[in-house]
């Protein structure tokens, strides 16, 4: 085979295999499953943020962060077709954190009860008059009655 | 005994006057509580449909809040928060279109024309107001369904925005992939505004 061929197939092999890998990585979703909480912190003290304006915890959370969230359950609901927890600080008046759960997760919601205690992983998208987490599971669940 | 009748006379006139008072003040702070309505999981859709490709993406954590005696309206959402069915175009979406990074939020601030908040039966008005997005702002008049549900109001509607309008550059490579005109649902359930 002519060296000119040769190198021809080299250079479209390594196009595909370039492109292939670069979809691949394009297409990679964050794993909240498999990935460790980049921070973790409590509904009360996340909410603070943006009561306050604690400026130290501001400064420590991006979006885009793996974030775990320890706090009680102000209500879940089905609002668009979408599981979606609602966190509360320490009384039961907003801002609350509204976590957008996984399809998978709906028989764990499903058994929660307001106050109940949780542990909510997920990706922080940032404020509103809320904090906003999409792609969350549950890593802890404790109830309250 | 007289006295007696002119002391139960008062007591009874300042039973009135404090009644009605404490009436006046419960009627006057449930209208202030019900003047504003406010949505924390509004629903944004976007479509582009061309030859090459439909692209569908959604955002169920608007914030809208009405304010009912002026009709005035507030809607903010983030741009990372719209969920797409392929991961690669989230990312286009938001590292190369709407550049989240740099311009979070999409915002509209307008006025609901005519409306009227006591009207039980449905109501299709116009709502007028700016719309920003990507660092532009452009009036916009939407036509919008309200529907009043006991204390709740479920605002509803489309409208079609134009991709050049706000300054968002597509790759000519992938000109083809995306639509020039956008379609936009919404649809807002707001509960009485809680503080």
């Amino acid at each position: 085979m002519p060296n000119k061929i040769k190198f021809l197939v080299f250079a479209v092999l390594l196009g595909v295999a370039l492109l292939f890998g670069w979809g691949i990585m394009g297409t990679k979703k964050t794993n909240v499953m498999n990935t460790s909480a980049e921070v973790e912190i409590t509904a009360q003290n996340l909410l603070s943020v943006f009561n306050d304006g604690n400026q130290k915890l501001m400064n420590g959370l991006k979006t885009e962060q793996i974030v775990e969230v320890t706090g009680l359950v102000k209500e879940t609901n089905l609002m668009n077709g979408r599981i979606t927890v609602l966190l509360k600080g320490n009384n039961d008046s907003p801002p609350y954190i509204i976590c957008d759960m996984m399809p998978h997760q709906k028989t764990t919601v499903s058994q929660f009860k307001p106050n109940d205690s949780v542990k909510i992983k997920g990706v922080f998208k940032g404020y509103l008059k809320d904090a906003v987490f999409l792609d969350c599971i549950v890593t802890f669940s404790q109830a309250n009655d | 005994m007289p006295y007696f009748w002119t002391a139960l006379l008062l007591l009874a006139k300042r039973m009135i006057k404090h009644t009605f008072l404490w009436i006046s003040i419960l009627i006057f702070s449930h209208e202030l509580r019900a003047q504003k309505v406010i949505s924390r999981q509004g629903h944004v859709a976007f479509f582009s449909y061309t030859s090459v490709e439909n692209i569908k993406a959604e955002n169920n954590q608007v914030l809208g809040i009405v304010d009912l005696q002026h009709g005035d309206i507030a809607v903010s959402m983030l741009m990372n928060a719209f969920i797409f069915e392929k991961a690669l175009m989230r990312e286009h979406f938001n590292e190369s279109y709407v550049e989240s990074d740099i311009f979070p939020k999409a915002t509209f601030e307008g006025t609901i024309q005519d409306f009227d908040a006591n009207q039980q039966e449905d109501q299709t008005r116009i709502v007028k107001g700016n719309f920003s997005m990507h660092g532009v702002t452009k009036e916009l008049e939407i036509k919008a369904r309200i529907e009043h549900v006991n204390e709740n109001y479920i605002i509803s509607g489309t409208f079609e925005a134009v991709v050049k309008d706000y300054e968002i550059k597509i790759p000519p490579l992938l000109a083809g992939n995306i639509a020039k005109t956008v379609s936009v649902d919404f649809r807002f359930e707001c509960l009485p505004y809680e503080d």
